[in-house]
């Protein structure tokens, strides 16, 4: 069953048994993707989890208004990516300094040493080969390192698979400033990857 | 092809998305440009990198499930903000509101007269002292229209208690009026019966006074 037929079925009756199923079947369909996407762009796992549940409760109040229902993909994208832009803007205006916050941010150490604290373990080391989950730690401050519009891009192309139409569409701008962003958010994640000192060579693919 | 234009085309060669012809001008392009072929693979390895961070499982398994609402709930749900007010939308309800009290205000104080044929229009947003001043000689003239309205409703009565009053003093002078030629026209007739009888008597009398002088009786 597609999403597209969900949604039918949902909006067919929202308040029966068969239209609230049909909507956790998209929810169960969708949370993984949504999780994903929110914490990739926000870098916070808490965050992440909150906003996947403001993602769907904004979609089962809007969900009758999307005109296309076989473009629900884009839209949810769109969903999940305004929300994190408004927590990243209310972030801005009301900065938490919370000693949770000071600590994932290393803001701490780094009153204490010096500014390479900052930088991943494996920069510090470069001949060491670096595991899987250390890797993920690596990919998730590089994320955070390049402008906000080119990481939208990077994580909703490389992570999410969404096709350059479809960001575009999401995001609400042409292909071509969509291709521009990805070269980028990918060039400059070249960068910082290769000042890190993480290469293929450096990964270690766990069995 | 230039190396700048390349940038976008190696976006879609990178990712699959570009047409034959466009795909057969990158790989010519990247066959001739070993600066343009060292970047294209620095960021397919960098694209291959970040594939290593694999999708994370949220561990929420969120459920909708349905909740029996009342209707100030469901009115509320539909009316209210699910966000918490802001400043700025603070400051728009409260205008909403006020332009809403004044719009109430001016259409209460509202006034349409029709004179002659020609209607007009007046409203104002605070009620007009002379609208109260009005409004109490309504008052006083209905207060008036009532005494007058009890007044003439008593008058009534009264006149009505003494037409019944004269109308029965005269039914019963007609009827005492009656029950005296009555009695008279009865004792006159008992009067003539009287007469009549005396004199019957006496013709009786006279005729048996008559018959025993000419009837001689035996002697016993």
């Amino acid at each position: 069953m597609t999403d597209g037929d969900l949604i039918h079925k949902f909006l067919h009756g929202p308040d029966s048994r068969e239209g609230v199923s049909a909507f956790n079947t998209l929810v169960w369909r969708w949370e993984k993707p949504m999780y994903n996407f929110i914490l990739r762009y926000l870098g916070k796992r808490d965050e992440a989890r909150d906003l996947t549940q403001q993602v769907f409760i904004k979609v089962y109040r809007n969900l009758a208004r999307l005109k296309d229902r076989e473009r629900f993909s884009p839209w949810i994208y769109q969903i999940a990516a305004n929300l994190c832009r408004d927590m990243i803007k209310q972030k801005r205006r009301r900065p938490s300094f919370s000693l949770e916050n000071l600590q994932e941010s290393g803001a701490l150490e780094e009153a204490a040493h010096a500014e390479l604290t900052l930088l991943p373990e494996a920069a510090l080391h470069p001949d060491r080969v670096v595991s899987r989950n250390e890797l993920k730690e690596i990919l998730e401050k590089a994320l955070q390192e390049i402008p906000e519009e080119q990481r939208l891009v990077v994580i909703m192309k490389e992570y999410q698979g969404l096709k350059f139409t479809e960001i575009a569409e999401a995001l609400g701008l042409s292909v071509n400033t969509i291709k521009s962003r990805m070269y980028y958010g990918l060039s400059a994640l070249k960068k910082i990857l290769a000042q890190w000192q993480i290469d293929e060579e450096a990964i270690l693919y766990d069995v | 092809m230039t190396c700048d234009e390349l940038k976008i085309g190696l976006m879609d060669f990178l990712y699959n998305e570009s047409d034959t012809e466009a795909e057969r001008l990158v790989r010519a392009h990247l066959q001739n440009c070993p600066v343009c072929r060292g970047e294209y693979e620095a960021l397919s390895r960098t694209s291959l990198t970040l594939k290593a961070w694999e999708n994370e499982d949220p561990r929420l398994h969120l459920v909708f499930v349905k909740e029996s609402q009342s209707w100030l709930s469901a009115v509320k749900e539909k009316f209210l903000p699910a966000r918490a007010l802001g400043w700025g939308r603070l400051a728009g309800v409260a205008a909403g509101i006020a332009i809403g009290v004044l719009f109430i205000s001016a259409l209460l104080n509202t006034e349409i007269t029709y004179d002659n044929g020609n209607f007009a229009y007046r409203t104002s947003l605070l009620p007009r002292p002379t609208a109260t001043a009005d409004s109490q000689l309504v008052a006083q003239i209905r207060q008036e229209l009532n005494e007058k309205y009890q007044q003439m409703l008593f008058a009534g009565q009264q006149q009505q208690r003494d037409e019944l009053n004269r109308t029965l003093a005269k039914f019963a002078a007609e009827v005492d009026r009656q029950r005296q030629i009555d009695l008279m026209l009865v004792g006159r007739g008992l009067d003539e019966f009287q007469q009549h009888t005396n004199s019957r008597f006496e013709q009786n009398n006279e005729l048996l006074n008559q018959f025993l002088r000419n009837v001689k009786l035996p002697q016993k």
